[in-house]
């Protein structure tokens, strides 16, 4: 398993290049641009809602921001997004900050991935 | 044409949305895309989707808001939720359901998995909307119909029930839930309903009946259907038909029985009477038919009017009744009576009544009338005629039977009313022709169909014509000529001989002035009255106005009238004949001999003339006594200074024998037949 491997689940990635879609590049084009285009704002407002210490935005950002790395497939954003959700819904705002950490990186590499994925298509 | 289904999305993942709205429009749904639920809520506002596909975890409103706000609406109620969520946490999922959710989809999403389970919730969604049409279509004719349905188990358990609109029959209370079914019906009943679901079972068969309770001292009449039902169980219906049933017995009263009397009316009769002679076909116990007809009824509504007649016809049938139960407690049988007509009622004694109680019983009915009727404190009396007729001897069907019976009242009418006739073959024959002939007579006078003949009169000395005898004659366009012996009476019994009459004077005084218009010298001319018309003061009045209107002296006009007019009411007939006289009209007493004969009427009553009946001029001269009596009348009418007229002279000896004995005037064939009035006129002096 090499490291793009690890950061999307194959799968998911191909079922989503399978699937019809309205504009000519295709649906994986059309949900890597969106997944580029829309995580960064969320990303940002739970940085700010961690900062602010209210961790129920800070869950709910994550939980929105899990839903995204799902649909694409980013199986180790998801993960980190996952413990961000339960860190946020514990109370634990060290854990959060560290799971954050995390999971802003794990996005850069999905995101890398997938476009990366484009590119051989 | 298929129906494109809506799907409405709603979810703040941006991503997700454009996968699912392109997947799903590429499968041929119209979609909606919502990015949050109170998007969702107001598109689903205006038109309710055919499915929600909706995420829990969204700004503003979440999805557990959204499903309860759908939930809650009248055309949300069906619509399928299918939830997405990311969230494994059960309580989560509980949550959703409670809400409202039909279904779960995890995310991430297995993209062929959701196509499948969107068009299978969408049919199950459209399924259960259907199923929610008919049970609310269902719940309402449940609410309305007046059925209590209850499902039993094939020993008459009762599963369930269901109270219709009128509650339980009965006295039950609305909750009540017995456990056996024939706990709900009247003891008597409770073995037919056993047997019903018995049947039902054995033969999945529907069954139906009815039966009747009194509930508070008022009949209950309650109508049992059951009908096969899922796993051997049976669908009873109990339904209050006792609304029907009054409706019923309202209608029946009214098409079987006559309001006025209460009896029983023809269509019963013939029923009943029907069902009576069907029992009884192909064996020889007789049934008597008595067939009872009140003689002169219709004068009572003509004199008393019709109230009046109505009450005595209500009186005649109570007198009737009471004498019938008189016989039914003699006889201890049960006699039926009923309204037949106007003024007829029918009674009959079916079985094993020996010939004399039917006539008992018959002379016991028509002494029902034998006291006198009162109506506005006038007393008069009223008397019944009538019939018997028996089956089979007499008829084997209910219309032969009562036609004859009624023949034989008339028969009892025509002997002089206020009897009794058993009836015989022969008189249905000449009851048939008669009302036919009826019949005929009325469209006669309208058609122009009788005619005046004239037949000559001759002086005895020098046999010169002295005058003529107009006669009615009636030519049938089937029959031909029929005989005046036969219609003239017909017309006296049926109240149609005035219009003869009239017919009659109007013609002779037409043929009078038209002859002496023409320029012949006319000579008297003799017309018959009738007994009761001649006694009718109208009939002066048209005597007068016939001469008036054609300028004929009353001279011309010779008046036969028969001794009957004379004793029927002699002061009348007396002052009418002077009248006539003083006005110029002779008279002639017609058919002498044949009647009465007093001849204190020729002293009495101012006759111009006798007729000697053609009976006595036909049996002479070769009957002595008929020569006798010519001789006899002869002498005494010329005492009285009266003239006589011989009619029916046809031979040679006849002539000779009335020129010898001084009879007056002749008339017959010998001379001449009546003749029609042109020929006639042919034979009058210029």
């Amino acid at each position: 398993m090499n490291s793009g491997d690890a950061i999307l689940d194959q799968s998911a990635v191909d079922a989503l290049r399978g699937l019809p879609s309205p504009d000519p590049r295709g649906m994986l084009v059309v949900v890597t641009e969106l997944f580029g285009n829309d995580s960064p704002p969320l990303f940002a407002k739970v940085d700010a809602a961690l900062n602010d210490g209210r961790l129920d935005l800070a869950r709910s950002g994550a939980h929105a921001l899990k839903s995204y790395a799902g649909t694409v497939g980013a199986i180790s954003l998801r993960s980190a997004l996952v413990a961000l959700e339960r860190a946020c819904q514990m109370g634990d705002a060290m854990g959060a900050q560290g799971c954050f950490v995390t999971a802003r990186e794990a996005y850069g590499r999905a995101l890398g991935a997938l476009r990366s994925q484009l590119s051989t298509d | 044409m298929t129906k494109i289904r809506k799907v409405l999305i709603a979810d703040d993942d941006g991503v997700l949305l454009s996968v699912l709205h392109a997947l799903l429009s590429v499968a041929g749904y119209e979609v909606k895309s919502c990015a949050n639920g109170a998007e969702a809520l107001r598109h689903s506002a205006t038109e309710m989707p055919d499915l929600m596909l909706l995420d829990l975890e969204m700004p503003f409103i979440d999805g557990y808001e959204v499903c309860r706000q759908i939930r809650a609406r009248d055309d949300g109620r069906t619509v399928p939720i299918l939830v997405l969520t990311g969230n494994d946490a059960a309580e989560d999922i509980d949550r959703a359901y409670a809400a409202g959710a039909t279904d779960f989809l995890p995310k991430p999403i297995n993209w062929t998995l959701l196509l499948h389970r969107v068009k299978y919730i969408i049919r199950a969604g459209e399924n259960l909307r259907a199923l929610n049409i008919s049970e609310t279509r269902n719940r309402v004719l449940m609410r309305e119909m007046p059925d209590s349905i209850f499902s039993l188990d094939s020993q008459g358990m009762i599963a369930d029930c269901f109270a219709g609109a009128n509650g339980l029959p009965g006295d039950l209370p609305r909750d009540t839930k017995p456990e056996y079914f024939d706990r709900l019906v009247p003891a008597p009943f409770r073995s037919l309903v056993a047997d019903a679901i018995q049947g039902v079972v054995n033969t999945r068969q529907a069954t139906t009946f009815d039966c009747a309770r009194l509930v508070a001292g008022v009949a209950q009449h309650l109508e049992f259907r059951f009908l096969p039902y899922e796993n051997e169980h049976i669908l009873a219906l109990i339904r209050d038909v006792s609304t029907r049933k009054q409706a019923e017995q309202r209608m029946h009263a009214l098409a079987y029985f006559d309001t006025l009397t209460g009896l029983p009316n023809r269509e019963w009769l013939y029923e009943r009477l029907g069902q009576t002679v069907s029992e009884g076909a192909g064996s020889s116990t007789p049934i008597s038919v008595i067939f009872v007809n009140m003689d002169r009824f219709r004068r009572v509504g003509a004199s008393l009017g019709q109230f009046a007649s109505d009450a005595v016809l209500v009186e005649a049938a109570e007198r009737l009744r009471n004498t019938v139960a008189q016989l039914e407690a003699t006889t201890s049988q049960s006699l039926p009576l009923a309204k037949f007509g106007m003024d007829e009622f029918v009674i009959w004694m079916p079985g094993s009544a020996t010939s004399e109680l039917i006539l008992e019983a018959a002379e016991a009915l028509r002494n029902s009338f034998a006291e006198k009727f009162q109506c506005n404190t006038i007393d008069f009396e009223l008397t019944a005629s009538l019939g018997i007729a028996e089956y089979p001897s007499h008829g084997t069907d209910v219309v032969s039977l009562l036609r004859n019976a009624d023949a034989a009242a008339n028969k009892s009418k025509a002997l002089g009313r206020n009897r009794v006739s058993i009836y015989h073959p022969s008189m249905n024959n000449k009851e048939l022709d008669r009302v036919e002939l009826e019949s005929d007579l009325r469209k006669a006078i309208l058609e122009g169909q009788l005619t005046v003949e004239y037949q000559p009169k001759y002086d005895v000395d020098d046999l010169g014509m002295i005058g003529s005898e107009a006669l009615l004659r009636w030519r049938h366009p089937v029959r031909g000529n029929v005989s005046p012996g036969l219609f003239i009476p017909l017309a006296e019994e049926c109240g149609m001989i005035r219009d003869l009459d009239r017919y009659v004077i109007g013609k002779v005084a037409e043929d009078l002035a038209t002859w002496r218009r023409v320029g012949l010298s006319v000579l008297p001319v003799a017309i018959n009255l009738s007994a009761t018309e001649f006694l009718n003061a109208d009939t002066v009045e048209a005597l007068l106005r016939a001469t008036s209107e054609n300028s004929l002296p009353a001279s011309l006009f010779e008046l036969e009238i028969t001794e009957t007019a004379l004793i029927t009411n002699p002061e009348v007939a007396k002052a009418t004949m002077r009248q006539l006289r003083q006005a110029g009209f002779r008279l002639a007493l017609d058919d002498f001999g044949t009647g009465y004969s007093s001849l204190t009427y020729l002293r009495d009553f101012p006759v111009d003339m006798l007729k000697i009946d053609r009976s006595f001029v036909a049996g002479a001269p070769e009957c002595s006594d008929a020569c006798s009596l010519i001789r006899a009348v002869i002498q005494f009418a010329h005492a009285l200074q009266l003239k006589v007229v011989a009619e029916g002279v046809e031979t040679a000896d006849q002539l000779e024998l009335l020129r010898r004995e001084q009879c007056d005037v002749l008339q017959g064939h010998l001379f001449n037949p009546a003749l029609p009035a042109t020929v006639f006129s042919q034979l009058l002096p210029s």
